[in-house]
Parts: C-alpha cells; structure tokens; sequence
C-alpha cells in the first residue's frame, strides 16, 4: 500500500496532509515519518485527510501515537476533511469522539487557533 | 474458569494466529455465518472464538462443529418466539411489592428454562472438553458487575449466562457465581483476544437498529441499554487497537430494519446481510494476513 505525507504551514500552524492508503504493511514507516514531522517546536498540528482512503487498525494507531507526541508537548491536533468511509472508522472504533475533526482545513485553522489561545 | 491460551507458546509463528470475536445483538449476529464460510474455502483457520450474548450462541455453535448450513437451521428451528413468551408472574408482582410476589436476584421476568433446554439440545448436553476450535463465552457477575470468561464446564448454562438479558431473563449459576448478559461487561469482547496475543482479529460488531420513539417501560429500557452497550463497545474498541499489535479487522454489521430476538423468519435476511458485508471486508482480511506473514519472513 502507498500513502504520502505532505507538510506545510498555514498561519504558523504546521499542517500534515495524509494521503493514500494506510494498514500494517506500511504503518510502522507512516508512524516513523509521522513522528518525525512532529519533531519541531511546534505544539498545535492539523493533520488534513481529504486524500487518505484507507485505514486500519494499524493506520489508526499511528494517529493514537501521534496524538501522545503531541498531547506530551502540550499541544493539540485537529483532523479536517475526512471523507465519511474513513469517519465511519474512526466512529466504530470509538475514535470519533476521542479526535477533533473539523469539515474543511479553514475550519481547521479557526479551531486550532482556539486551541492555542 | 478461564483457561489462558497462549498462541505463541513454542517459538514466533509464521503464520497469524486468528481469532473471531462476535458482539451481543439478539440473533443478529447469526450474520457472521457467511464469514465462517469465507474463512473455511480461504482454508483460514480460527485459532480461537470469543462470543457475548447472541455472538456467544454463534461462537459456541462454530466451535462445537456445526457448519453454516446447520447454523442457520438451528436458530430458525428452535430460537423461536416461545423461548420469550413465558413470563414469570411472580416476579412481576415482586417488582410491584404486591402480595404473591417474589424478587431476588435469580429470577427474572421470563421464565429461562424453555431457552436453556433449547440450548442443551444444540449443544448436545456436552461441555467445552468436547468443543472443536477453543471457544470463550463472555460473562457478567450479576453481584459484582465485572465480566469474565467460560471455557469450561458446560455450553449451555454458559451460552444461557452469555445472553440473559437481565432483568428480562435471570442469572444462571455456575460454579459459585451468578452470571448474566455478558455485554453489561463487554458486548464486544475484542480485549480479550488482544490480551490473549491473537494477531489477527476478525470483530464482528452488530450495529443496532432500535426504533425511534419508545412506547413501552420495556422499548425504553431495552433502547437504553443497548445504546449504552454501543457505547462501552466503542470505549473498548479504542483501547483494544491502542494495545493491539497487528491488525483487527472490524466488521460492522448494519441493519436496515429492526430485528427483535424472536424474528426467526427474518433469518435469510441477516444471512444475507452478513454475505453483502463480508464480501466487503474480504479484502481487508486477506491482506491482514498476508502482511503478517510478509513481516515475518
């Protein structure tokens, strides 16, 4: 399976699109990639979805260990544009009232701006 | 009571060790026929079944040696509306204090004996000494409300324990315990296989349809717990795939229409249900298990 990650920076706020397919043939070295890119100063993420199709119960921990890195550092993370598959995941595995998700990345930067108040 | 089966006992295996997890819903989870199926003509074997409620009557008839056909035929035959029709007047008339009644914690509204000795034909009187594939039922203790697990002893006061919706049935002995609906602890007891070190888990999560609006004490209350067994398996859920090491293979299994217990007719259509969406997910399985392997070549 292929998945990419992509980073940029809106408003100072570090964004991470995901895209592609994610389970446990290439989790471990999503997770390493990942944690890399949170590896900076900053405390508050958005990781953007709108190109992720598939995910696992490997897939979904590298969010759950993202999450940690983040919540460690005293930050917070909001997810935007989640397709409804990958929302129906994250509800029946009882994740979707464990993340924020937000409907559109400018959705994103108003939440995430709360956040870091 | 509960016997640890370690899967990883003599050296790391190439294979994946498989288990099925079926969640409580009524005889919705019968739905999980068809994965059965797929699982036997991919010729992948499941190293252990863990069942609540109605999950554990399907887990328990897998492990005991029916195949899907007999399955089907089980529940048409004998889990019929009568099971659920012989209230115990008593223990009405002790629920309202009135004079002739009766309520303690071994009795319910329904009277349970009709769907035990239904479960001892089944499963032939036999105990889990004689089951097939290692089979887990999951259990309440109706006195302390934390939950376990019975592999051992006899399959029908188990299978019975599992799915006694308390105070609508009431808690079975075994050993020195009284043992009710075992999703009051855990409907969907993924947990235990993930403590157990299964690699692969194939869930099978019943999605409930519940009607709208409540007419009845009973539709409310039977509408309340179900909502709240959805949410305690949603938390377990979460935690089960933070703990996990490999893959679990969640099979959400929606129906369009409310299917009580007792609706034996409407079995063709929760087979049917469960073929549409196991096709789905038979990808997802597959590749589970390949990626374990190419990970430990």
């Amino acid at each position: 399976m292929k998945y990419e990650l992509k980073v940029y920076k809106i408003e100072n706020f570090t964004v991470i699109n995901i895209s592609g397919k994610i389970d446990s043939s290439n989790s471990e070295e999503a997770e390493a990639e990942l944690n890399l890119m949170l590896e900076n100063n900053d405390r508050y993420y958005i990781l953007d979805l709108c190109g992720l199709e598939y995910i696992s119960s490997a897939g979904l921990r590298v969010f759950l260990s993202a999450s940690k890195k983040i919540k460690n550092n005293k930050g917070n993370f909001v997810f935007c544009s989640v397709s409804e598959e990958i929302k129906e995941v994250f509800d029946i595995t009882g994740l979707l009232h464990v993340f924020t998700l937000c409907e559109t990345l400018d959705g994103a930067v108003e939440k995430i701006k709360s956040m870091a108040l | 009571m509960d016997m640890q089966l370690n899967p990883n006992d003599g050296g790391a295996p190439v294979k994946p060790k498989i288990a099925v997890v079926i969640g409580s819903g009524g005889i919705k989870p019968a739905c999980a026929i068809p994965l059965f199926e797929f699982l036997e003509t991919s010729g992948i074997n499941i190293d252990l079944l863990i069942g609540c409620s109605g999950g554990a009557i399907v887990a328990a008839m897998h492990g005991f040696g029916y195949d899907s056909s007999d399955m089907a035929g089980l529940f048409s035959n004998y889990l019929t509306k009568s099971l659920f029709s012989h209230i115990d007047y008593r223990t009405l008339l002790g629920i309202a204090k009135m004079p002739m009644g009766r309520f303690d914690k071994t009795r319910g509204i329904l009277k349970p004996q009709r769907l035990i000795d239904v479960l001892k034909i089944i499963f032939k009187n036999s105990s889990f000494e004689s089951i097939k594939i290692p089979t887990l039922v999951q259990v309440t203790d109706v006195d302390t409300g934390e939950g376990a697990l019975i592999n051992s002893g006899d399959i029908a006061s188990a299978v019975y324990a599992s799915a006694a919706q308390f105070p609508f049935f009431p808690p079975i002995k075994i050993g020195n315990k009284w043992f009710v609906d075992g999703a009051y602890s855990s409907p969907l007891p993924v947990l235990e296989a993930v403590n157990r070190n299964y690699d692969v888990i194939i869930a099978v999560a019943i999605e409930q349809q519940l009607k709208t609006e409540s007419k009845s004490f009973i539709e409310y209350l039977h509408h309340f717990i179900s909502r709240s067994y959805t949410s305690t398996q949603k938390k377990q859920m979460a935690l089960a795939i933070d703990m996990h090491h490999h893959e679990i293979v969640v099979i959400n299994m929606h129906f369009d229409e409310l299917i009580n217990m007792w609706d034996v007719d409407k079995m063709p259509v929760i087979i049917e249900t469960g073929r549409r969406i196991i096709e789905k997910k038979k990808a997802e399985i597959t590749a589970a298990i390949e990626n374990f392997k190419n990970k430990k070549r």
